[in-house]
């Protein structure tokens, strides 16, 4: 059985991104994609069966750290952060480490990296399969 | 001392007067066009300004104001919160009353009551909170003005700067209001951080409201129809899943263990349902107090008797309980200290009681502690290691149950939360050494790391909180991103280096330090760890040999906002676009409203004819929009109609910002440079963390090409080939290309290390410059004030207020002006009843001109008075109880090099010009090269740089051989050689001039090279150097060189002396 996966991103060209880059990968499928942390709150009731979540950081209305605490508690699925502004060693990635994010990865090319394949494929394949077991 | 003190008042004044109208300016013109970076930039430097002036004059009351506008300012500008119309208006508010109290502070020469702006303050703190959750201003937590209100001018003490602002997290009070929250960002990313989620407020709030409806449905459940009752209770079982996993998440051991219960009973009756609605509704009053909603049901029912709030009683018991154990393992833990061979039995009964309490407790959480521990004992004896581990983790397991269960209790048998910050604080040399043992083993130069396990994680936890303990929060910060990097090590995204294990060991050093300065009693210093936190951001670009983001971020001068986006492939890729002559632009899209417009948008990107680089998100209100930063060959106008083809109407897709770049040609290199950047201590900072890194990288590269052995190289190759010269020959080569490789890093980091040291010069030179008119202004009302004590009426008009002028010569320059403005207005201006009666007006008009020119500042004064009356042989009058003793000031300014002329003028009045040198002076000069020697001419001598071939010089026999360059416009132009250029090359071709002087009397000057334009700080030369003439001064310079001032004025007199 496949492990679903929550997309959330507030630019509907990086959720395709992602959600094409996770459907390729064998074993997982993407379940729900939301466009900021508020409609994924809301998403996650419906979702209890979720293994992963990958979130972003600057949305409007709920930003990913606000929505990580409550993905956190009333969510089993690990919490991959993919932010542009979660560079290794800046405040922003030690913010959401010490919120309890499973893992952190920078997306290569700002908010809208339509080069996440290309350059971060590999490792976040990794991630997400060692996080999903 | 008492003009001084008016002086300092009427400087504040100014300044003050000045960073209000600003910032009100400034918010109007917001409030009119939107939002504006560079405005909401220059809007928090006026309020910082405003705050730091209160701050030296000692107004507790207004600095603590401004500090909280200022932090609020600091929001909207660094963490992309909106700036909408309450705050806009809540600010302008906040600027009215910051204008009532600079007056009042101006009229009592002292600080105002708290009591009229408490409640604007508390309005500014509740809007900062609500904007940030989980965070208070930093100004929150300053001494509290209300009790420092004593109206003082600073002293020594009161101008150290405050102590660290312990940042405390607090509980969210606007709770889930995102809605009102539109457009804003909810970064609460600094301040000291938990380790342990259950520390964290917001998440405790959370949990309170899953809590809440747990027991709404609990309460549902038993008072439910029978026949509905299975059902009621199948749902239930799952939100007690639910919540029994956020316990977990949070180590809330109790509520798990009891949630386990519910769901183990299949079929409960009303009972057991009923019994398990008190025991929640007691647990969640216990815990969370009025955070938790509870059922209406049990609300009316009244508040609980003490017999039903058993839970924190009981955790008071277990912790009474176990207090005695926890000394007595402390006890046995000595005894093994002392000697290893000490037996294990003592402490396996030990351990099996504490494991008993904690399982009889009701507390289960540290029960698998104890039990790994033992088995580990049992099989293995005891050692020191394993049971510190032990020890740890069972006090910050026994630290979340205080953290829940005993929050705010003060009578605690056992202060478990202290005892863990204590233990780790006991143990921070241990600790260190720990660390320094794991870091030996790590092979620095290994492109993957494997961690060995969890114990670097476990170390920094423990440093943690010990920082906590020392309350030094910046230290907190650096534990959570030196975990954060180690654990990206592990996952493969970056990779170990010796830049990172470089930043390990000085953040061990800082933290020595520390725990040194702590035990000592010294004032604890954060300083070391504020600028590791500045490498920290910067490491990724380190590790991949990448040179950091500012010089690239500086270079084409993008908003703040990118430089949290920046990778190395992004700053490679932007240096190659740099190299390439592109132009590069600010595109803004709306990706999320036109899916077809976004699609066409990056298919287009994708055609190569424009790359992007990067790009950040843009709130508007609910919507994203997006920054491209892009690089393209295309114009402006080819640019605009590219996307005009995209999208027609132009309104979700435009180019938003085209960067200009700054000039390098050498024609151009005269511009002025740009406007003040805003540069700041937290600029420097950066510089400074960047340097580190750098140098890290430096000696990275540099052991590489150390450990380069060619002979074995050689060898080895000759082994391998067997000695087929052809093979061995592209083995050498392949070594030499990696060497090669590796020399071109060392010089890429070279310039960017000269690069940096230019910016940081620059930045600490533009600190220590202030305009002319802030110290010139206030002179104005002192002299009407003393002019009219004298029966005189005196305006003094200012001319050259914009002049930049260096810390060091407004100390010099205040006391002889001020003699000199005093001897005008008491000797020269006449009285106002003698003035009328020669006709004159009754108001005396002196007017102040300050000018540099070349090498000197030159301030002149005039008036319109009678002159002088009589004078010394030297021109000078003679000194009497209210005059200034001029002659004594002559001697002065000609001690330090400079000059006094007085004279009366030809129309009537006064005349004096003070002139002083230019040592210590901040100009703009241009550096050039002759021979190995830098030189810099003063940039406002500077009338042309011309390229010359050789034919353009003609040799004058008539003027004793002497060189001239010949102009196209038929000119003859003396030619001056510097130092190891007295004549040109050979070989030389192309020739170099830098023409200074005046329109009648100008040389050219042959240079090697032109180096760029600079600010430098102008030294004096000393001792026997100050003899050489030619030359002003000397000036260290960004590459690190030192280079020779020009004294322009001097060369030109020289010249016009040959030729004469």
């Amino acid at each position: 059985m496949s492990k679903k996966v929550m997309i959330v991103d507030d630019s509907i060209m990086m959720r395709t991104v992602i959600r094409s880059f996770v459907e390729k990968i064998p074993g997982f499928e993407v379940a729900v994609m939301a466009e900021n942390g508020k409609v994924a709150l809301t998403a996650l009731d419906k979702h209890p069966d979720l293994a992963l979540i990958l979130l972003d950081i600057e949305m409007p209305e709920m930003d990913g750290l606000a929505f990580l605490r409550f993905a956190k508690l009333k969510s089993k699925a690990k919490v991959i952060i993919l932010s542009s502004v979660a560079l290794a060693g800046s405040p922003h990635a030690a913010k959401a480490r010490s919120l309890g994010a499973d893992a952190i990865v920078t997306k290569p090319s700002g908010a809208v990296s339509m080069d996440l394949e290309d350059k971060r494929g590999q490792e976040l394949v990794t991630i997400m399969r060692k996080l999903a077991g | 001392m008492s003009d001084e003190l008016d002086e300092v008042w009427e400087l504040y004044a100014e300044e003050g007067h000045r960073s209000l109208d600003e910032a009100e300016t400034l918010l109007l013109n917001l409030q009119r066009g939107g939002p504006d970076t560079t405005a909401i930039a220059a809007l928090f430097r006026a309020l910082h300004t405003f705050k730091g002036n209160a701050r030296v004059m000692a107004l507790a009351v207004i600095e603590s104001r401004a500090h909280l506008a200022e932090d609020l300012i600091g929001l909207v500008r660094d963490e992309a919160v909106v700036l909408d119309a309450s705050l806009l208006s809540l600010m302008l508010e906040t600027v009215d009353v910051l204008r009532g109290m600079l007056e009042d502070s101006l009229l009592n020469r002292g600080d105002v009551a708290p009591t009229a702006s408490t409640g604007l303050a508390e309005r500014l703190r509740l809007e900062f909170t609500r904007r940030k959750p989980g965070q208070l201003p930093l100004a929150a937590a300053d001494t509290g003005p209300e009790s420092a209100v004593t109206p003082t001018l600073p002293t020594a003490v009161e101008l150290l700067p405050l102590p660290d602002d312990p940042v405390e997290s607090v509980p969210d009070p606007a709770g889930d209001d995102a809605d009102d929250d539109i457009g804003a960002i909810l970064f609460d990313d600094t301040g000291a951080e938990p380790v342990c989620l259950a520390d964290d407020p917001v998440y405790r709030q959370i949990y309170a409201e899953m809590a809440g409806d747990f027991l709404a449905r609990l309460q549902s459940a038993v008072s439910t129809d029978p026949a509905n009752l299975l059902a009621v209770t199948a749902d239930l079982a799952d939100a007690a899943g639910q919540l029994g996993h956020a316990a977990s998440q949070l180590g809330f051991t109790h509520w798990e263990q009891a949630l386990e219960t519910c769901q183990a009973i299949d079929f409960p009756d009303f009972p057991q349902l009923q019994a398990w609605l008190d025991q929640f509704v007691a647990m969640a009053r216990h815990d969370f107090g009025d955070s938790v909603t509870l059922p209406d049901a049990v609300v009316q029912a009244g508040e609980p008797g003490a017999d039903d709030l058993p839970y924190g009683e009981q955790a008071l018991a277990f912790f009474a309980r176990i207090q005695p154990l926890l000394d007595a393992l402390s006890a046995v833990a000595s005894s093994f200290r002392d000697d290893p061979r000490h037996p294990v039995d003592s402490l396996v009964t030990l351990l099996d009681e504490l494991l008993t309490a904690t399982g009889e407790g009701g507390f289960p959480g540290p029960v698998p502690v104890i039990r790994d521990y033992l088995e580990c004992l049992k099989a293995r004896g005891f050692d020191h290691a394993s049971f510190e581990a032990m020890e740890f983790a069972l006090y910050e397991t026994l630290a979340a149950i205080q953290n829940l269960a005993l929050a705010g209790r003060t009578d605690l048998p056992l202060d478990a939360a202290a005892i863990m910050q204590l233990w780790c604080t006991e143990r921070v040399e241990a600790t260190l050494q720990e660390i320094h043992t794991l870091l030996q083993g790590l092979d620095a130069a290994a492109v993957r790391l494997e961690m060995p396990d969890e114990s670097l994680n476990v170390c920094l936890r423990r440093l943690h909180y010990a920082s906590r303990q020392y309350g030094v929060s910046a230290a907190e910060d650096l534990c959570m991103v030196l975990i954060d990097l180690f654990e990206r090590v592990r996952a493969g995204e970056i990779s170990m280096g010796e830049p990172l294990l470089a930043l390990t060991r000085r953040f061990m050093q800082c933290f020595a330090d520390l725990t040194s300065a702590s035990d000592q009693g010294e004032v604890l210093d954060s300083t070391g760890f504020e600028s590791l936190m500045a490498e920290a951001g910067q490491l990724s670009f380190t590790l991949s040999d990448t040179v950091s983001p500012l010089g690239i971020e500086m270079r084409l001068g993008l908003p703040t906002a990118f430089h949290a986006v920046m990778t190395p492939d992004s700053v490679r890729m932007a240096e190659e676009g740099l190299a390439r002559g592109l132009l590069f632009y600010i595109i803004r899209v709306d990706l999320n409203s036109h899916e077809l417009l976004a699609a066409r948008f990056l298919d287009w990107m994708k055609q190569g004819t424009v790359e992007a680089v990067s790009n950040i998100t843009v709130f508007r209100g609910q919507s994203s929009l997006f920054d491209f930063l892009v690089m393209t060959p295309l114009g402006f106008d080819a640019l605009s109609e590219a996307l005009l083809k995209l999208d027609p109407e132009g309104s979700s897709l435009y180019i938003e910002q085209a960067i200009t770049l700054e000039p390098v040609s050498p024609d151009a290199v005269l511009t002025p440079p740009q406007a003040d950047r805003g540069e700041s201590s937290s600029d420097m900072l950066e510089h400074i963390g960047e340097l580190v890194t750098s140098q890290a990288m430096v000696m990275h590269l540099l052991q590489g090409l150390e450990t380069d052995d060619w002979l074995a190289a050689l060898d080895r190759a000759i082994t391998r080939t067997h000695g087929d010269w052809p093979q061995v020959r592209l083995l050498m080569r392949q070594q030499l290309d990696g060497w090669r490789e590796r020399v071109e890093k060392l010089l890429q980091v070279e310039t960017r290390v000269n690069s940096l040291l230019e910016s940081l010069q620059q930045s600490a030179l533009s600190m220590r410059t202030r305009p002319a008119g802030l110290w010139l202004k206030p002179l104005a009302p002192w002299l009407a004030a003393l002019a009219r004590q004298h029966g005189r009426q005196v305006r003094l008009t200012l001319e050259g207020e914009d002049v930049s002028i260096d810390l060091d010569i407004l100390q010099h320059l205040t006391t002889p002006l001020r003699s000199i403005l005093a001897y005008s207005a008491l000797q020269s201006v006449e009285s106002s009843s003698e003035r009328l009666a020669k006709g004159k007006p009754a108001e005396a008009v002196i007017h102040l001109q300050l000018a540099r020119v070349e090498d000197h500042l030159r301030l002149t004064v005039r008036d319109d008075g009678q002159g002088m009356h009589t004078t010394t042989p030297g021109g000078l009058t003679e000194t009497g109880a209210d005059r200034p003793d001029l002659t004594r000031l002559r001697q002065q300014l000609r001690s330090q090099g400079g000059e006094l002329y007085m004279a009366n003028r030809k129309a009537g009045g006064l005349r004096c010009s003070l002139i002083i040198p230019l040592a210590m002076v901040v100009m703009e000069g241009m550096v050039v090269r002759v021979g190995e020697i830098r030189y810099v001419i003063p940039i406002d001598s500077i009338q042309r740089i011309i390229h010359a071939d050789d034919e353009a010089l003609t040799h004058l026999s008539a003027s004793q051989g002497r060189t001239v360059l010949r102009l196209s416009s038929g000119d003859l132009l003396p030619v001056q050689h510097l130092m190891h250029a007295r004549t040109p090359s050979a070989k030389q071709t192309s020739l170099l001039f830098v023409v200074v002087g005046s329109t009648h009397k100008r040389v050219a000057i042959a240079v090697d090279e032109l180096i760029g334009q600079q600010q430098i700080l102008i030294r004096p030369l000393q001792g026997y150097l100050a003899r050489i003439r030619g030359v002003t001064g000397c000036a260290l310079l960004g590459s690190g060189d030192v280079g020779m001032v020009l004294n322009i004025g001097y060369i030109i007199a020289h010249e016009m002396r040959d030729e004469g």
